[in-house]
């Protein structure tokens, strides 16, 4: 078989090209030599064979010696099987972990998700450490990437952990006004931008108690809205 | 999945469409892992090393698939050529830090640790090629490498290679003479050992 003639000739030329094209594909001519049975069991080596849990039946390989290359078929079913695996494993991963990159390419709306949980997480520690800069810093970023996912019902969890850590924050704030005012606005007396004359009486500011709303629910509801009223008069006067 | 990867699908995830981006993953892979396998063999026992630098691949071509357009050049052109920088890189830092020994030698290395004799076999007989392997010509491994352990065509490793397709087929076939006699004079050698 050790013939040191260079085959030059076509029909050499055509056979091996079809051996490699067949061991390419993970299959094995019958009429294979020695060497031509070392690729085939060299490319069933190369195959990541390491990770064999189920589904063994995906295999696409054609072999025409199956006892001696029923290796070569597991191989390639192993390899169909690593890949799931690391889909799975990509789409799991962590930000900072190895697999991050690819999840960020392939499992984008995936991505912005963790992201966000990792924000939020981040913030919670910062919270507890009494680091309220840097927790306000992560509650804003977990916002950014929560306005980019789609998926609601997460979206929706996640501006429930978002809101719970800015109420958190707040209550943490020493003296300083809460960085996010509920949309109650109270319009406070300092809207006196032009008297320095007379400081606005402060007593109108705490009007008459509102007479027990659970009384009469039903009755007149219109006379409640007018409680802003008494800041008005006394400013007007100059 | 050595078939020419669908123009359209490699178009889509270039335009960053997760499915698509998942499928062609998908489809790559495989082929990467044992093109850095058998280009970087078992480092220290192992193809870890390898598969690290496979995953590099895939997020190096991840990384520049926006900037490809096809040009008439099959897409392996584009995958293989950076693989080939990333093996390089591997192989230039491993030298460097000169913790690993280069490939040939630890082929030629007995297991220290075999598995069931089955898969001793088999390993050996893996290992072995890969010896012969690294007796040819660079040009003549490289062609082999990407003929049978990823599995593209004559045509694709012409474009990878630079060269045409007929001189992939020679060269192949000059390859694979000089395997055969490699192979019978190495068995020599061990029945005569």
């Amino acid at each position: 078989m050790s013939t040191t003639n260079p085959p030059d000739g076509l029909p050499t030329i055509a056979a091996d090209d079809a051996l490699l094209d067949a061991l390419g594909q993970g299959t094995l001519p019958a009429d294979a030599d020695e060497v031509a049975e070392m690729l085939a069991v060299w490319r069933a080596d190369l195959d990541p064979s390491d990770e064999a849990f189920e589904e063994v039946d995906t295999a696409p390989v054609v072999v025409l010696k199956p006892r001696r290359f029923a290796r070569v078929i597991m191989s390639a079913a192993a390899g169909a099987i690593l890949l799931t695996g690391l889909g799975v494993a990509t789409y799991q991963s962590e930000p900072g972990g190895p697999l991050w990159p690819i999840t960020e390419v392939v499992y984008p709306q995936q991505a912005e998700i963790r992201a966000a949980e990792n924000a939020i997480a981040l913030a919670g520690a910062a919270l507890t450490a009494g680091n309220r800069d840097e927790a306000a810093r992560q509650l804003d970023e977990a916002d950014a990437h929560v306005a980019r996912v789609d998926d609601e019902p997460a979206a929706r969890r996640l501006r429930g952990e978002i809101d719970t850590l800015r109420k958190r924050l707040a209550a943490a704030s020493p003296s300083t006004p809460a960085p996010h005012p509920s949309p109650s606005t109270q319009p406070t007396p300092s809207t006196s931008p032009g008297t320095a004359a007379n400081p606005a009486p402060s007593a109108p500011v705490s009007p008459s108690p509102s007479p027990e709303p659970s009384s009469r629910p039903g009755l007149l509801p219109s006379l409640l809205p007018g409680l802003p009223l008494p800041t008005l008069p006394p400013l007007l006067g100059n | 999945m050595s078939a020419a990867i669908d123009p359209d699908l490699v178009r889509r995830a270039a335009q960053r469409d997760p499915r698509a981006t998942s499928a062609l993953l998908t489809e790559l892979r495989p082929g990467l892992v044992r093109y850095c396998r058998a280009r970087l063999g078992r480092i220290g026992g192992a193809y870890t090393t390898a598969d690290d630098v496979a995953q590099e691949v895939c997020i190096a071509v991840l990384r520049a698939l926006p900037q490809y357009r096809d040009e008439g050049r099959p897409f392996a052109a584009f995958v293989y050529a950076i693989a080939a920088h990333k093996v390089a890189d591997a192989q230039r830092a491993a030298i460097r830090d000169s913790a690993v020994t280069p490939t040939e030698a630890v082929l030629d290395r007995p297991d220290a640790a075999p598995g069931p004799e089955q898969q001793a076999v088999a390993t050996d007989l893996a290992r072995r090629l890969s010896a012969l392997l690294g007796r040819l010509p660079e040009a003549q491994r490289e062609i082999i490498l990407l003929r049978v352990a990823v599995g593209l065509s004559a045509d694709e490793v012409g474009v990878v290679m630079g060269m045409s397709a007929a001189a992939v087929r020679v060269a192949q076939s000059r390859g694979l003479a000089r395997l055969r006699t490699l192979a019978g004079s190495a068995l020599d050698e061990v029945t005569a050992a």
